[in-house]
This record gives C-alpha cells, structure tokens and sequence, in this order.
C-alpha cells in the first residue's frame, strides 16, 4: 500500500444510491461511494458483480435509472469528464488505426493540440518502450501492448481523475509491474485513481480504500486497513522450534513462511496459544497477531451476501 | 450564433482522414474517371465494330478488322472490284486456311458452290483461342456479311443506291400532340443522355454506398467492439460523434462526386464527339436538379442508415453482414432498370419510389426511362426519403449512446427498443 501523502479529503468522485436495471435483472442496487482526491480507489467485486456498469454511470456513458453521480461537484457532464481519463475494460482499438494516431486522436479529444497530443504521445510511448511501433497499426500489436497503447490514450492528457476498468487483466507480470509504476507517478503528480479488480493481491498493494460489491450491492467500503481491523485478529503466527503438543492435538496448525499460522476459533485467543507455548517451555522467536487478507474477506462476504440472498 | 464544438471538428477530421485513406475511398474514386477516360478512344472502335464506317459507301469494314479477315470464292459470284477497304482474297481454301495458321488472317470466308441457292458460308479461325471468342468470331461474321451485302448488289445498282441501301436511315422523329400539333421530337443524343445520366447517378450512389456508408458502419461497430467508442463518449456527444462522422463521409462524397463530375464533364462530350451521329450530350436542368437531389438525399439516408445500423449491431462481423443489405437496398432499382424502361409507370416502378429505401434510385432510374411522374410525385418521393432520413437521425441519436451497450448481443427489435428506451 501507498500509504497516501495527500492530505486533502477533497472528494472528486461521488456515487449516491446508483440503481440500474436492465429489463427484468437490477444490475446497480443503491450503491453509495466517493473517491478521495489523490487517493488509489479499488473497486472490488466478483465477475458480473455491477462494477463495469457502476463505472459507466458514474462517468455517464449510461444513465442510471436512480441515484446521482458528482465528479469534482457537477454531474459527469463534457466539461468535468475532460479531467478523467478512463480505460475500458473490453479492451481494444480499431485495428487498422495507427499507434500515433490513435494517440493523437484521443489527446485531441480531450482538448489537447496537435502539437501537443505528438509529444505527449510520443512521450508516454518511449516510458511503455513502445515508441519503435508508433507508425504501425494497432493489428500489428501484440495484446499486451495494445492494451498498454490503450492505457496510454487514457492518460495523454493528464487527467486529475484516471478510472481503469480492470486494468492489469491480460497484461504480463513485467507490463503489469510498468502499468504499476505510471501509475504511482500519476498518483505523485496529483491525480486521483480509482480501478476495478477482482484480483486482491494488486488492491492491497496499491489502494488506500476500497469499496466490494456483490450482485449489484455495496457489501463493503473505506480504509482498506480500518476494515481489516474491524474484521479483527483472526489467526496468529508463531516462529519457535517446534510446536507444543497441547496445540498440536487441537488446532489446526499451517505452516507458513517458516512460521506456524493458527486459525483463531469462537472459542480461541492469542493469549491461549502464547500460553502454549510458554507452558510448554519452548522459546518463541516471533508472534504476531494477523489481520484477515483482503482475498479472506472478499471471500466472506460474497459468499455472505449471496446465501442471504 | 455558435460554431460546430471542437470534439466534433476533432471527429470530423479524424474520420475524413480515414475515410480519404481508405483503400475503397482511392479505388471507387479513381475507377470511374479511369473508365471514362478509357472510353474516349475505345469510342470510336466500337462504334466502328457496331456500326460500321459506311463514309464511302461500300466500306464496311474497318481497317483493323478488314486487314485480319480473309476469303475465297469459288462460287464466282463477288465482281472482285479491288476494293482498298476488301478483306484479303486467297484462291482456295488451302490458301486461306495456311493464312490462318500462319497468323496472317484470324477469320477465313469461303463461298462454296451453291453459295446463292444455299446462302452457306464456311468460316475457318484457329483453335484454341479464348479471349474474346465470342465476340471476335460474331465481328468477323458481322464484318464479312456487311462485305458480301455491298459485294453482291454492287453493280445491280447505282453507287450512290448502294451507299444508302448500307446505311438505310437516319431518323428525325416528331410527336403529335393530343390537339394535332406537329413538334420534333427530343434529339436521340438528349434522350440518351437523360436516360444515361440518371442510370450514372444511380450507379454513383450505388458506389457511394458500397464504398461509405459501408466503411461508415464497419469503423463505428468496430469502435463498439473494441469499446473505443466509451473513450469516446467520455470526450463528445453521442451527437458531436454522429455529426461529425457524417459530416466527414457527406465531405468525403462529395469530393469523390465532384472528382467523377469533373472527369465525365470532359470525358462525355469526349466520347459523344467520337459517335457518328452522336450529336451534343444534352439534359434538362429539371431533370439534373431532380437526379442531383436523389443523389444527395440517397447519400444521406443511407449514410444514416448505416449510422442506425452501426449503432445496434453487436459486432464489426454483424455490421459487415448488414452492408448486403444497405447495397441491396440501393441496387434494387438498378437491378429493375429493364422493368422500369419498359413500364417506367407502372407499379412496381410506383411503389418502389414511394419505399424510402428505394425512392431515390427508382426516381433516378424511372426519370431516364422517361416516366411521366408529375412535379408533386417527385415532391412526395424526394420528402418521404428526406423525412426518413431525418426520422431515423433522431432514433439513432437516441439508441446510439445505450446502443453500446449492445455489444455482443444479437440485433433485435426488442434490443432497439430498449436502447431507445435507455437512451439519454
């Protein structure tokens, strides 16, 4: 995680009770955020879980049917949206649409010059090692760069706001660390960046808060850290040379990462396997106390949702 | 007042410039210059073939189909007058078939004994040739029976007799009104140029179609396919995008017709000064106001269509499909020319000037068939395709933007109405 430098709580993005439904099916229940200025938003769900569609409200390529949406405090509106770059999630570009003149195209719309949309695209390619395929048409790209291509169109002019629909999807791990990088310097810059995942891994390297939805319904939003710690300790680690015996008969025990992981059941606590320990006599060289992964509460409360469901 | 927004001068040239550089843009473009430019000298040569130069009389042939024909006659009955113009007579048939198989002659004539009881002549070429079979052997027979019609009356009649007897008329025709009254009739070069025009228009417009609306709809479904076109929205209006995206094929039309006016307008006259008897290539301005505005009404409805089309299809693959039907629609009409030179009012040729998707090459075609369609029928066809195109504007305007969402899913009139029903 960033751990975020910006002191600001400015809110440039805000979604309010967004409803959407296609015929009979509600796609968007109600769902309530806002994205901080400065921040990394994650916006976490599972496949089909309403956040392509979210995305589309808030930045009004879609009307939602109830609900209202704020970027930097007016509805998302030409005149805002000229401040968010926005990477799709089904990605592509025409095939026969050269790499400057997509670029081009794209910086043009969003209010740059010529002059200007060349030389920032020409800029962002050499930072993606892309600049040798400027003059080649997007069919001669690999996925990857293609999509690296794209992300570049999304961000050529500098947006205050980058919203990225599963941005990391189909690229390599090395694109992906790239992706990555440009990513934490658009934040340096000032830029505020929310993006879609169902990969928890890259949330909690890279987001500050998070919201979860499910079927259509927020099930979860706020500091990524606050909501591990109300989820509360639920295992602990110990590193010792051994394992003692009353523990070993009655809790299940993991190895992992040259320490022991034990699940805290209802009727455990880290005081009773210190205990353990201690009674047993053997030396303990580490204990912690750890917070569920996010992939754990991701987990939890999808699967929670859709059983009351 | 306000000028066009930025985003839509940035569309609007992005999409003339792909339009422009378009492989069937260049192709349609220089295609038809090239043809008309090609027919200028072909004229005169197939006038020659068709017709014949009968100038002096006997002369039927032309030169380089004269020198590449030969016969015999042991039959005794051409005077053998040692015409310049004569095919190349031989002495027999062997003599005229080593020719052929030497190359010196393609076609050899022979007129056996009993030529004139039986009327049979042998005609002797080489085998194995292919190209333009049919239509050399039918020339050298053609040629060579305007040869023998001279050759035989030649001598039984003054020369003069038999120069008129090989080009028999030259018809002036006049018309009887209803009160009596006596006018000439329309010169035969105006009526085949109000027929050809027309028939050209069409066929541009057909072209046009195929070559921009069609290429219209595939780029804009390949933009939903690849979901450029959220990136788009994000930065323009559903409308600054469908303005500018016709602004640029109606410009990029325009060019292309302004190319293929330009080139005819010198090639036309070109080729009708090259038709014996051609006389000047002449059209009503009536006639020409009233194709024009078929044209460019056609243009713009069909470059909607394929905009309204584009906006619901799932797929560039989809779209490609439904370009069939855009050139279908238009080539309808043309694929009923026959019907319709021969029955211009009747009523297939009514109805289908009144279907908007057919009203403006059937008005194109059924105006150079000479139909007699009254200035308040024409008026009709011409709103109801203007009408439909501004309709089917306003409905793609709407569907266009929940139209995205289409994207992968099979078009359906259930899907349409949605669309419409989501749309902003």
């Amino acid at each position: 995680m960033t751990g975020s430098s910006h002191p600001a709580s400015e809110t440039v993005l805000r979604v309010k009770d967004l409803t959407k439904t296609f015929g009979r099916r509600t796609v968007v229940d109600g769902v309530s955020f806002d994205v901080r200025r400065g921040e990394m938003f994650g916006f976490l769900g599972p496949n089909g879980s309403g956040k392509t569609t979210t995305i589309r409200m808030a930045l009004g390529i879609i009307r939602p049917d109830a609900g209202s949406i704020g970027i930097l405090g007016a509805p998302p509106d030409r005149s805002v949206l000229r401040a968010v770059g926005y990477l799709p999630e089904e990605r592509g570009l025409p095939r026969k649409l050269r790499v400057l003149d997509a670029l081009r195209y794209l910086g043009r719309l969003k209010g740059l010059t010529v002059a200007e949309a060349e030389d920032r695209a020409i800029a962002l390619l050499q930072r993606l090692s892309l600049d040798e395929h400027c003059k080649k048409k997007v069919e001669a790209l690999s996925r990857g760069m293609t999509q690296l291509v794209q992300f570049a169109t999304a961000i050529i002019h500098d947006p205050e706001i980058i919203v990225l629909d599963e941005p990391f999807s189909g690229l390599d791990p090395l694109n992906v660390e790239r992706m990555k990088e440009m990513l934490y310097e658009r934040q340096r810059a000032g830029a505020t960046i929310m993006f879609s995942t169902h990969i928890m891994s890259d949330v909690e390297e890279l987001c500050d808060r998070v919201a979860l939805i499910a079927d259509g319904r927020l099930l979860l939003f706020g500091e990524l850290a606050e909501i591990k710690r109300q989820r509360g300790v639920n295992a602990v680690l110990v590193q010792a040379p051994r394992v003692p015996e009353s523990l070993a008969a009655g809790r299940t025990a993991v190895p992992r990462s040259g320490m022991t992981e034990y699940a805290l059941e209802d009727d455990g606590t880290a005081e009773a396997v210190l205990r353990a320990y201690l009674d047993a006599g053997i030396n303990i060289e580490r204990f912690e106390l750890a917070l569920p992964s996010l992939n754990d509460i991701f987990i939890e409360e999808v699967s929670r949702a859709r059983s009351i469901s | 007042m306000r000028g066009p927004s930025p985003e839509l001068r940035v569309i609007f040239a992005e999409e003339f410039r792909r339009q422009i550089r378009g492989l069937g843009f260049a192709f349609f473009t220089v295609l038809i210059p090239v043809l008309l430019l090609i027919a200028i000298p072909i004229t005169p040569v197939v006038v020659d073939l068709v017709e014949g130069d009968d100038s002096e009389g006997v002369r039927v042939v032309t030169g380089a189909l004269r020198e590449r024909i030969g016969y015999a006659d042991p039959a005794g009955v051409l005077p053998g007058r040692g015409l310049q113009d004569a095919p190349r007579q031989y002495g027999n048939l062997a003599a005229g078939v080593e020719a052929v198989r030497q190359g010196a002659i393609d076609a050899f004539f022979l007129l056996p004994s009993g030529y004139i009881e039986s009327g049979v002549v042998d005609h002797y070429r080489a085998s194995g040739e292919s190209q333009g079979r049919f239509w050399g052997n039918a020339a050298a027979e053609f040629a060579f029976r305007s040869f023998l019609t001279g050759e035989l009356i030649a001598g039984q009649v003054e020369p003069n007799i038999l120069a008129r007897a090989l080009h028999p008329a030259d018809y002036r025709n006049f018309e009887i009104g209803a009160d009596g009254a006596v006018a000439e009739a329309i010169p035969l070069a105006q009526e085949i140029g109000e027929l050809l025009v027309p028939m050209l228009f069409a066929a541009l417009l057909l072209i046009g179609v195929l070559s921009g609306s069609g290429s219209l709809m595939r780029s804009l479904a390949e933009e939903k396919e690849t979901r450029m076109i959220e990136m788009l929205v994000t930065a323009a209006a559903a409308l600054s995008i469908m303005s500018g995206k016709l602004l640029a094929l109606g410009l990029a039309g325009l060019i292309q017709i302004a190319v293929w006016i330009a080139v005819a307008t010198f090639a036309m006259p070109a080729i009708f000064d090259r038709i014996p008897n051609g006389g000047e290539l002449t059209i009503s301005a009536g006639l020409l106001t009233t194709v024009s505005l078929s044209f460019v009404l056609g243009y713009f409805l069909f470059s909607v269509l394929a905009l309204f089309i584009a906006s619901v299809v799932s797929s560039s693959a989809d779209a490609q499909k439904y370009t069939g039907l855009l050139s279908l629609l238009t080539a309808l009409p043309i694929w009923l020319a026959g019907l319709f030179i021969s029955q211009p009012d009747g009523a297939v040729a009514q109805i289908l000037t009144y279907f908007p998707f057919t009203a403006p090459t059937t008005l194109m075609v059924r105006l150079g068939a000479g139909s007699d369609m009254s200035g308040g029928e024409i008026a009709l066809a011409l709103g109801i395709t203007a009408g439909t195109a501004l309709l089917l504007l306003w409905v793609a305007s709407r569907v266009f933007r929940a139209g995205i969402l289409l994207s992968g899913q099979r078009i359906t009139g259930r899907n349409v109405w949605a669309a419409l029903w989501h749309a902003h």
